[in-house]
């Protein structure tokens, strides 16, 4: 009797526990209702694919392809660039054709390449979750809608700021041996007028607003049109949103089409475009001239860009570094 | 008379007038509402002429300065070497400045900067 009194017990208090646990996991805010949905593939046609699919949170929310699959295996078109650090950001997409985040989330739900799902269809099925009614109940007060749909992903994508890498730890907390002295070297580099990567990779994610032409448009090989395919003007072609540097070096491969393995063949290009891709069209004139970098520089360069990643990273980051080590091999 | 004036300034010439210690040096906070969001300002100024900025906490730019008096000369690689911002700082005591355009024709540094209350951090 002693004993399965005390079996009764225990069972209860595991369900109270674990019945608690439960509760206390449930999204309170519209970003943890964002990230149960980033994560969630009630958002795509065959329920197989979620936002997370592409934008891999162990990799600074990038992939690790040169383009990502979508439903049914369908191959994406560009690179996906990583999730994070957007608040500060005012385009969103290679080419700028969102405004806002807001703008910004539902577009891969509908893309038929991607999650390939009406949103009025996502509605429906939130609407028909007592989970999600339940949640956006009581967050929003009303009923899923689109609006509050893409509220509700818009700011969870904004908690992804990412502010600790060993360059602010150096420069914030005047922690010298928080980056090596090739970093440094690499970082001088950076602002300086030989490589001069600061006119286009300024500002607090190292990217401005600008919409710029690298020269990887050529019209045969490379025909992605970038920003002209939004504004339908002539001189923005080949233009493509300025790359964000934070967490670079754990979101390879680069570029509007992922051509660039490492960050060491990004830098080749930088060094000599025109070697690379000789008959671009409408290359910025900021590239118009090889940059003659020592081989010194170019690592002084990768291990600058190395530095500003977030140190919730490092592990991942190491590891790509030995994997790329063991490639080379 | 005059001799011995003129000689006296001459030695007075001789000591260096100090300006005293930088009151610029250290870390400065402004926290502002920027795209409905509230944002942070940080400069960092160190004891040998160079400064890094923050917006929340994330470095965004480096820089050299010179303070002459209460007079803020301010250079870096965003704006571009050779445009040089000028401010007056005010200080309210020892925790809390704020710096007045005198030339800067760097937008961004000029819209960032001018009249903003900075405390300073610990």
């Amino acid at each position: 009797m002693k004993k399965l009194y005390l079996i009764l017990v225990l069972t209860s208090l595991v369900l109270v526990v674990s019945q608690s646990a439960f509760t206390d996991s449930e999204p309170k805010t519209a970003a943890e209702l964002g990230r149960k949905l980033f994560f969630d593939p009630i958002l795509s046609k065959t329920q197989k694919i979620s936002c997370a699919s592409c934008h891999k949170e162990e990799f600074a929310f990038a992939d690790t392809s040169a383009v990502s699959l979508g439903v049914r295996n369908q191959k994406g078109v560009r690179n996906t660039p990583s999730a994070m650090n957007m608040k500060l950001q005012v385009a969103f997409f290679w080419d700028g054709r969102a405004n806002t985040l807001e703008q910004q989330a539902l577009m891969p739900i509908e893309n038929p390449i991607e999650m390939d799902l009406p949103v009025k269809t996502a509605v429906w099925r939130l609407n028909n979750s007592k989970t999600y009614k339940k949640l956006f109940q009581a967050i929003y007060h009303e009923a899923p809608n689109q609006d509050n749909l893409a509220k509700a992903l818009a700011e969870f994508e904004r908690t992804l700021e990412t502010n600790d890498s060993p360059l602010d730890d150096w420069l914030l907390n005047d922690n010298e041996s928080a980056v090596s002295e090739s970093a440094k070297r690499g970082y001088v580099l950076f602002n300086g007028t030989k490589a001069n990567c600061v006119q286009c990779h300024f500002g607090a994610d190292f990217n401005n607003t600008e919409f710029r032409s690298i020269g990887l448009y050529n019209g045969k090989t490379l025909r992605d049109s970038g920003r002209a395919a939004i504004t339908k003007r002539p001189e923005d072609l080949g233009k493509f949103k300025i790359g964000a540097l934070r967490n670079v070096a754990i979101t390879p491969p680069y570029m509007h089409n992922g051509m660039f393995k490492t960050l060491r063949e990004v830098i080749d290009y930088y060094n000599d475009p025109a070697q690379v891709v000789p008959h671009a069209i409408g290359r910025d004139t900021l590239l118009a001239k090889p940059l003659n970098l020592t081989e010194q520089e170019k690592t002084d360069l990768v291990n600058f860009m190395e530095a500003l990643t977030d140190k919730r990273f490092a592990g991942k980051l190491q590891q790509l570094k030995n994997t790329q080590k063991n490639q080379l091999k | 008379m005059i001799l011995s004036c003129l000689m006296s300034l001459v030695v007075l010439s001789a000591f260096k007038l100090t300006d005293g210690p930088n009151p610029l040096v250290g870390r400065w906070e402004n926290t502002r509402i920027f795209q409905g969001a509230k944002t942070s300002l940080i400069g960092n100024f160190k004891s040998d002429g160079t400064y890094s900025g923050f917006i929340n906490k994330k470095a965004f730019v480096t820089g050299k300065y010179q303070m002459k008096h209460d007079t803020l000369y301010i250079d870096d690689s965003t704006c571009g070497t050779g445009y040089t911002g000028i401010y007056q700082v005010q200080f309210f005591g020892q925790d809390s400045l704020k710096f007045h355009v005198i030339r800067d024709t760097c937008q961004g540094r000029r819209e960032g900067t001018d009249n903003f209350l900075f405390r300073k951090m610990k």
